[in-house]
């Protein structure tokens, strides 16, 4: 290998704009020893212009996304950039009713309704829910609830509320009614004292009729409902034994109107 | 749902006309729905995600070349972006260059963690990221665009990660082969030999 060889794989470098200033210096002298030198710098310096219009593409698996869907359903967003200051001009952090709103994110929103409760914790959503057709339907398997949660995040008119649970926490209902779906989301909820557990209830009128049974995985968990929603219906989380019930055995405490 | 990895090594290329579209409607598109995503809107996420998936994910792979960590490293920028939005600031560019760059910096990231084990002395964020161009894009631009990834598709996976690591992320050569832990003989080679061969595919003459 010559030399001349070592220093024209500078020429790369030189055009992308990687070299040490050492390289640099070593290359001009490179360049100067003759035109052929120069002129392929010239076309590497083009290859190099037009490298920067370049825009990879690749497909991600439909996977990905259904994870990330389900991810940012418990993530909190940052506070806005100079939340407080004023910059005007941009679009996004200038001061506007927008940024006001945006202020209050949806899953840190309080939502006005007390309904004080006896012993057990009840929450009530009212949105639009339909009818479980079993009692106590089986639980799908996780992989597939979190494609039904990533649908109805999807949906373009996907709704939430959220409600602060009796006895701590927080429970935001997401739903869909073209997609009549909906999935809940718990956040800083306890575990369901011994020998009881949490149920959820599509509830039209004085009909109740049960969603499943929520077990948390953790203080942050989210489930879909079972059964289908419709309009007009509300939802609702109760204790109730082990196993559940046919019917609610507590007075809902907590009503949310969407 | 079956894995399927393949999917992952296929690059889209679209024609002059849909680039051109879909180009046009990038920049302005992000912009809107980042905008939405900073006040929690999950659907507007929903939709930016499909926008520039494709996008952030051909980014890192040609950094990273391993499907799976490009994978994961896609994820880690998109959450980023649901974090974020609230923080960016339209001034300092568009949307989309602002996932772009995020994208490229995590892919460097990943490389630089993965081999912290062997050299802890690397040189590295010495240069900034080549800025993503964010003019408005009009259909020359689009045909430009699609001759330089067609181009940079004609390469092997590792020409294809030495011009991308000199090129986007600056590194000089000694960088480059302690981040690839390879000898710097062989990235010179690696990109001399892309070059040539970008320059052929290009039809670049002086």
């Amino acid at each position: 290998m010559t030399a001349d060889d070592e220093r024209a794989k500078l020429a790369a470098g030189h055009a992308l704009g990687s070299l040490t200033p050492e390289e640099e210096a070593e290359y001009g002298r490179y360049l100067a020893e003759s035109a052929e030198h120069r002129l392929e710098a010239t076309e590497f310096e083009q290859v190099a212009k037009t490298l920067a219009f370049s825009q990879p593409q690749v497909t991600p698996p439909p996977e990905l996304k259904q994870r990330l869907m389900a991810q940012i359903q418990t993530m909190p967003q940052r506070p806005r950039a100079g939340e407080t200051a004023s910059s005007a001009g941009s679009p996004i952090s200038a001061s506007s009713p927008a940024a006001e709103r945006a202020r209050v994110r949806w899953f840190r929103r309080p939502v006005a309704m007390t309904v004080a409760a006896a012993a057990a914790a009840v929450v009530l959503f009212v949105g639009g829910l339909a009818l479980g057709n079993g009692i106590h339907p089986a639980t799908p398997p996780v992989s597939a609830q979190s494609d039904v949660l990533a649908q109805i995040s999807a949906a373009p008119d996907a709704q939430r509320a959220s409600v602060t649970v009796t006895g701590g926490g927080e429970a935001t209902l997401v739903w869909s009614p073209s997609l009549a779906k909906s999935a809940v989301v718990v956040d800083g909820v306890a575990q369901a004292p011994a020998g009881k557990t949490y149920q959820l209830w599509y509830i039209h009128d004085s009909d109740a009729r049960s969603a499943g049974l929520l077990s948390l995985g953790g203080s942050r968990s989210w489930q879909v409902l079972s059964g289908t929603m419709r309009a007009g219906d509300a939802v609702g989380i109760t204790i109730e034994p082990a196993g559940g019930s046919k019917a609610p055995t507590t007075k809902p405490v907590a009503v949310f109107t969407a | 749902m079956p894995q399927n990895s393949d999917m992952l090594g296929d690059v889209q290329m679209s024609s002059n006309g849909s680039a051109a579209n879909s180009a046009v409607a990038i920049g302005a598109r992000s912009g809107e729905l980042l905008a939405r995503v900073a006040e929690g809107d999950q659907s507007a996420f929903a939709e930016l995600y499909d926008l520039m998936a494709s996008r952030v994910l051909g980014s890192i792979r040609r950094l990273l070349l391993d499907s799976a960590q490009s994978e994961e490293v896609a994820q880690e920028v998109f959450l980023e972006v649901w974090q974020s939005a609230p923080t960016f600031d339209a001034q300092r560019g568009s949307a989309a260059g602002w996932i772009i760059t995020m994208a490229k910096r995590r892919a460097i990231d990943r490389i630089r963690a993965s081999q912290s084990a062997h050299d802890r002395d690397i040189r590295i964020g010495t240069r900034d990221l080549q800025p993503v161009d964010d003019v408005a894009e009009t259909a020359e631009i689009a045909v430009e665009r699609e001759r330089a990834d067609r181009a940079m598709q004609s390469l092997s996976d590792v020409q294809r990660q030495v011009i991308a690591l000199a090129y986007d992320g600056g590194y000089s050569h000694s960088e480059i082969s302690e981040l690839l832990q390879v000898p710097i003989g062989t990235v010179k080679t690696r990109l001399r030999d892309g070059m040539i061969r970008l320059r052929t595919e290009m039809g670049v003459s002086a």
